[in-house]
């Protein structure tokens, strides 16, 4: 299930890009549930009494707030680092505190059902459709934690590490079979000892990885082009 | 006291000595934090203190204390943090005495005709020492560049050798011929000395004229770039004004049609309509200038070329990238783009363009329909059907610039689709 907001001032948008996402998860087979916000504020409430999304769909010139401070509000007030923040507007000159934001994608108004449509399907390619949870042994005692926490994986010879925002445990296991278990759903290795989550990779170099909270992860010789074209396929999809 | 000739050759090569000591100081130090004057000052003090210190003292030990003090200060008068100035001049200090070293090992052994005479013998030594410590500065000076990824031709490497060298070889045969006086002997040491500083002088301006030059290039670009910009904004500006002047005959029209109830009508007069806001000639409105520019300057005649063009740019307003790089790529993209439409048929003319920056990665995109062969060698793309020159030519030279970014390129080419995946770090 993938939690949606739409957040507009504009009536006539809110319903259009509702109709327009509402049609393009039918096509591409996607269970959805969108709320609709028509001021920042009422927005930034729900969020404030732990609402969560998976998906933003925010104008960046509301009348009472502006993109900016929404975003603000998703990243380091509610502490969401995981959402995708799609950029909706009118204006296609774009303030550079937005891009610190990590957003999805921009769309322009006026849209069309296919930007929308193409804007899904990016998240579906990048994170999958399985709001997936991992399995993984401790003693006796089975764990699970949900994927859409999980910051990144560290191995250690025979132990693995699991980084979330808030916490960290360990297990014994192998990189390749953390791997096999996390296929399409957005995590990708950039070295033999590191799988990272790819929606909490805050820059991207050619030769490490900054997480948001400011870990570095080195990016193999010989997984450069790899990576590189990992990213490609990631955001710009087939031909 | 009147100065033997040996004193008074060391006087002159200590003089040389400066210029050797100044292109060492420029291989660790690049900024001065002082007036030139100081600088000026504290390397001629180098010359005034240990010229007497050799002419009173002269223990080594002493000297060689003295000149690190002096070495020392002359750092001083550049931008560094004291620890990395202390090193660094015992490095200087270290390159200045080895060519010394070798020189004493080979005079220490061998016995050529003129070092015998005396005074000459030590006279001639120094001359050596000094030349050499010369070029071994200008060969590391050399090094340096290339590690900067500045591009040093091997003409200023084998100068670098030769120029010192020659000159040397040259002096070593002037004084060992027959009538030989102090005056000439003197006067051709110092000429040597003056065509070593001054070829290299001359060569470290020529080469900073060129860097300006490809600065002031650069800037032409740019300027170009921005009043192309001016240009096409002028032309939408005039062209939105005529075309609100016909929207309300347009508006008329329409409400016309659906007060009479001819809604068909009407919604082709409205499709029609919002065609003419979709077409229209500028297609990159980021606010960045240089790409705004470039873009809708190379597409300014897609609509007469019955193009479709989709862009998606999403950037900020300023980009970390060298202005020269990013019209290499988006120049070129564009141009192999247009060329191979061309060869399309005009309804299924179309082009992707994707500019987009997301976690300091650029991402770019084009995408195009081709018609003919592409041939391939060894993984790179060697011809398209026209101006194959052109084309291999604009591709290396995106190439090159998705390089200095660690950047990566894919090519892909099916369907009679032709698509260019690049991304860099920035």
């Amino acid at each position: 299930m993938l939690r949606i907001a739409i957040c507009d001032d504009e009536e006539k948008v809110c319903s259009l890009l509702e109709k327009h996402i509402i049609g393009a998860c039918k096509e591409i087979y996607i269970e959805s549930e969108i709320d609709v916000f028509s001021s920042g504020s009422t927005l930034m409430n729900h969020l404030l009494n732990g609402s969560m999304y998976n998906i933003f769909f925010l104008d960046i010139e509301l009348n009472d707030e502006s993109g900016i401070t929404i975003s603000d509000c998703i990243r380091n007030k509610a502490n969401d680092e995981s959402a995708q923040i799609v950029y909706v507007s009118g204006k296609t000159e774009y303030d550079r505190k937005l891009f610190a934001f990590r957003p999805f994608s921009f769309i322009e108004k006026p849209f069309d059902a296919s930007v929308i449509r193409t804007t899904l399907e990016k998240y579906m390619r990048i994170y999958g459709n399985k709001n997936g949870l991992f399995h993984y042994k401790h003693g006796h005692d089975t764990y699970w934690i949900n994927l859409s926490t999980i910051l990144y994986f560290k191995s250690n010879r025979k132990k693995i590490t699991i980084l979330t925002l808030t916490t960290n445990d360990e297990f014994y296991g192998s990189i390749s079979s953390v791997i096999n278990q996390l296929r399409s759903q957005g995590f990708i290795s950039p070295h033999k000892s590191y799988i990272v989550n790819y929606r909490f990779i805050k820059v991207f170099q050619a030769d490490a990885i900054i997480m948001v909270n400011g870990d570095k992860i080195p990016i193999a010789k010989g997984k450069r082009d790899e990576m590189s074209k990992l990213q490609l396929h990631f955001e710009n999809g087939g031909h | 006291m009147e100065l033997s000739t040996y004193n008074i050759i060391y006087l002159i090569s200590n003089f040389f000595t400066i210029f050797i000591l100044y292109r060492f100081t420029e291989l660790f130090f690049t900024t001065l934090r002082c007036n030139k004057v100081f600088s000026y000052l504290a390397y001629f003090s180098y010359f005034i203190l240990t010229s007497i210190t050799y002419l009173t003292i002269d223990v080594p030990i002493i000297t060689l204390c003295l000149n690190w003090i002096i070495i020392f200060v002359i750092s001083l008068t550049y931008k560094s943090i004291n620890q990395k100035r202390l090193i660094y001049v015992t490095y200087i200090l270290m390159f200045m005495l080895f060519p010394e070293l070798i020189v004493g090992v080979i005079t220490g052994y061998f016995h050529f005709s003129f070092f015998v005479d005396g005074d000459y013998s030590n006279s001639m030594g120094i001359i050596v020492t000094k030349i050499l410590t010369y070029s071994e500065a200008l060969l590391l000076r050399n090094y340096k560049s290339t590690k900067d990824k500045q591009n040093v031709g091997w003409s200023l490497w084998l100068s670098s050798i030769l120029i010192p060298i020659s000159t040397l070889a040259y002096e070593i045969m002037f004084v060992n011929s027959d009538n030989l006086t102090k005056i000439k002997a003197i006067t051709s040491i110092i000429i040597l000395f003056v065509i070593n500083i001054t070829a290299f002088y001359l060569y470290d301006s020529l080469s900073k004229s060129y860097v300006q030059l490809a600065k002031l290039s650069i800037l032409e670009t740019e300027n170009e770039l921005y009043s192309k910009q001016c240009e096409i904004m002028q032309t939408s500006t005039e062209e939105l004004q005529a075309f609100r002047h016909d929207m309300n005959n347009q508006f008329i029209a329409l409400s016309q049609l659906l007060s009479s109830k001819k809604y068909e009508d009407a919604e082709a007069q409205l499709s029609k309509l919002s065609y003419l806001t979709k077409n229209k000639i500028i297609y990159s409105t980021s606010g960045n200038v240089i790409i705004d520019g470039l873009i809708n300057y190379k597409l300014q005649n897609a609509i007469n070329d019955k193009i479709k063009v989709k862009t998606e740019i999403a950037i900020p307003v300023q980009l970390q990238i060298d202005t020269t790089d990013i019209v290499a790529i988006l120049g070129n993209l564009i141009d192999n783009a247009l060329s191979a439409l061309q060869d399309v048929s005009a309804e299924e003319r179309y082009l992707t363009l994707k500019v987009v920056f997301s976690q300091k990665r650029l991402i770019i995109r084009t995408s195009n329909p081709y018609c003919g062969d592409i041939m391939c060698k060894n993984g790179k793309i060697v011809t398209s059907k026209k101006a194959h020159d052109l084309h291999g030519y604009g591709l290396n030279n995106i190439a090159r610039a998705v390089d200095k970014y660690k950047g990566y390129m894919e090519i892909n080419y099916s369907d009679n689709i032709y698509t260019v995946d690049i991304i860099m770090y920035i």
